[in-house]
């Protein structure tokens, strides 16, 4: 979140990607650091030990969010 | 019978208990005088914003400070050591945000040098990372109350270590620079034996390593490196720093072999650590580059990977009782946080001067 801010600060884009577990922590943050507006990129966790199948599903549960953060629909 | 004072005390004990402003033990209620005493030894000014405490980003007011060394049971002339040491947990080098939210079981060890030590009553001795002295136990406590309740480090909501650790009451030493052989930690790093430091790495707690048997400097070390040649700990698969601490028999024979601290923290990075097949598993669950190691590693089956990248990320102790051939290995969180080296004022050690009379080699 500390990353992405300082990058959406300087005017890219950015996609935060956090763990079921860790969304609470990642609102936290953009509390205390003064960002409200960003939105995570939540996945299931965990993401360790995945397989490559598993990874695929995880990265079709991102795909929507992160377009969404890059700015699109 | 009991006294309205004596009831009282006891039913702010269990409300504080309620309010979740406890690390699980009774704390000891802050009376308005215990907390202006504590503001006094800290300069005065109780809105003085000393830092702020990740991850919630709570302010740590000298009042705030003052009320949480109060509740740990600190006498007021600790205070300058618990102000250090937040100071260095807060600074961003240390990456305080990662160790209070992370999964693994670290906590913040903080080490003391120099005259201060003596000064409030530290223990370097004999249980050093045990329980039973005041100073060490309570500005280890006093710590972990601001990570809670400022940083907002609470178990299960910010905090989300799988185990935790007892270190996560308190983790406080001070160094035995009295029956070191060696130079103290603080003026290996620079500083004059009569300046105080704090130093704090993110680490788990110690391992202990016996050697009954080893007359020289190389037998007592290689036991050591048995404990840090591990592909269990984190420094083994994300790097970072490490801290061993040299128990004074050892140390004591260590010394007679004629090494000095630079000899030994060299011995151990060129000794200690694992081959690249072990960390991979042998290719078992496919090609395992690992990124959290340094680039300059190479990923061969038969290639040695050190525990830390250099032998000044092992950071060097004597500490413990004069009897009992102990030293321990404390494996550090990784390389997502540094350890922070403070003058008890809260300056940096002056990069500039640091080695240039040579006592890096000491």
């Amino acid at each position: 979140m500390h990353d992405a801010i300082r990058l959406e600060t300087s005017g890219i884009p950015t996609a935060v990607l956090v763990t079921t577990v860790f969304l609470h922590e990642a609102k936290v943050q953009r509390e205390a650091l003064g960002m409200t507006a960003i939105e995570p990129v939540v996945v299931t966790h965990p993401l360790s030990t995945l397989s490559n199948e598993q990874l695929d599903e995880r990265a079709a549960e991102a795909l929507e969010q992160v377009v969404h953060a890059w700015g699109g629909k | 019978m009991t006294t309205l004072a004596e009831t009282k005390t006891e039913d702010l004990v269990e409300y504080y208990f309620e309010q979740a402003w406890s690390d699980g033990l009774p704390v000891v209620p802050p009376t308005p005088e215990k907390i202006a005493a504590v503001i006094d030894a800290l300069g005065g000014d109780p809105e003085h914003l000393e830092a702020v405490v990740p991850p919630r980003r709570g302010g740590l007011t000298r009042q705030i400070l003052a009320v949480n060394m109060v509740m740990a049971g600190c006498k007021p002339e600790y205070a300058p050591v618990v102000r250090a040491a937040m100071l260095a947990l807060c600074s961003p080098a240390f990456n305080l945000n990662g160790v209070q939210a992370t999964t693994h079981m670290v906590s913040p060890l903080l080490v003391v040098n120099g005259p201060i030590r003596r000064e409030i009553g530290m223990n370097s001795g004999h249980n050093v990372f045990g329980s039973g002295n005041r100073a060490n136990a309570t500005i280890g406590r006093a710590i972990r109350m601001i990570l809670l309740s400022v940083g907002g480090g609470t178990p299960g909501d910010l905090d989300k270590s799988t185990l935790g650790s007892p270190a996560k009451y308190t983790y406080c030493i001070a160094e035995n620079e009295e029956i070191s052989p060696w130079a103290p930690y603080h003026v290996e790093h620079g500083m004059n034996p009569d300046d105080s430091s704090v130093f704090v790495i993110a680490s788990e707690p110690p391992h202990s390593v016996t050697n009954h048997i080893a007359d020289d400097a190389e037998g007592v070390l290689d036991s050591i490196i048995s404990a840090m040649s591990t592909i269990a700990h984190n420094n083994a698969v994300s790097s970072g720093s490490c801290a061993v601490v040299i128990g004074p028999e050892h140390a004591a024979t260590i010394s007679k072999s004629g090494w000095t601290r630079h000899d030994v923290r060299n011995y151990l990075w060129m000794n200690a650590g694992n081959k690249f097949s072990a960390l991979s598993f042998n290719d078992r669950y496919g090609k395992i580059y690992n990124r959290n190691l340094p680039r300059w590693y190479k990923r061969e089956p038969d290639a040695r990977i050190p525990i830390v990248p250099s032998a000044d990320d092992i950071h060097l102790f004597v500490a413990g009782g004069e009897a009992g051939r102990f030293s321990a290995f404390i494996p550090g969180w990784g390389h997502m946080t540094s350890p922070v080296l403070l003058r008890i004022d809260g300056t940096s050690p002056d990069a500039a001067a640091m080695c240039e009379d040579g006592t890096c080699r000491l």
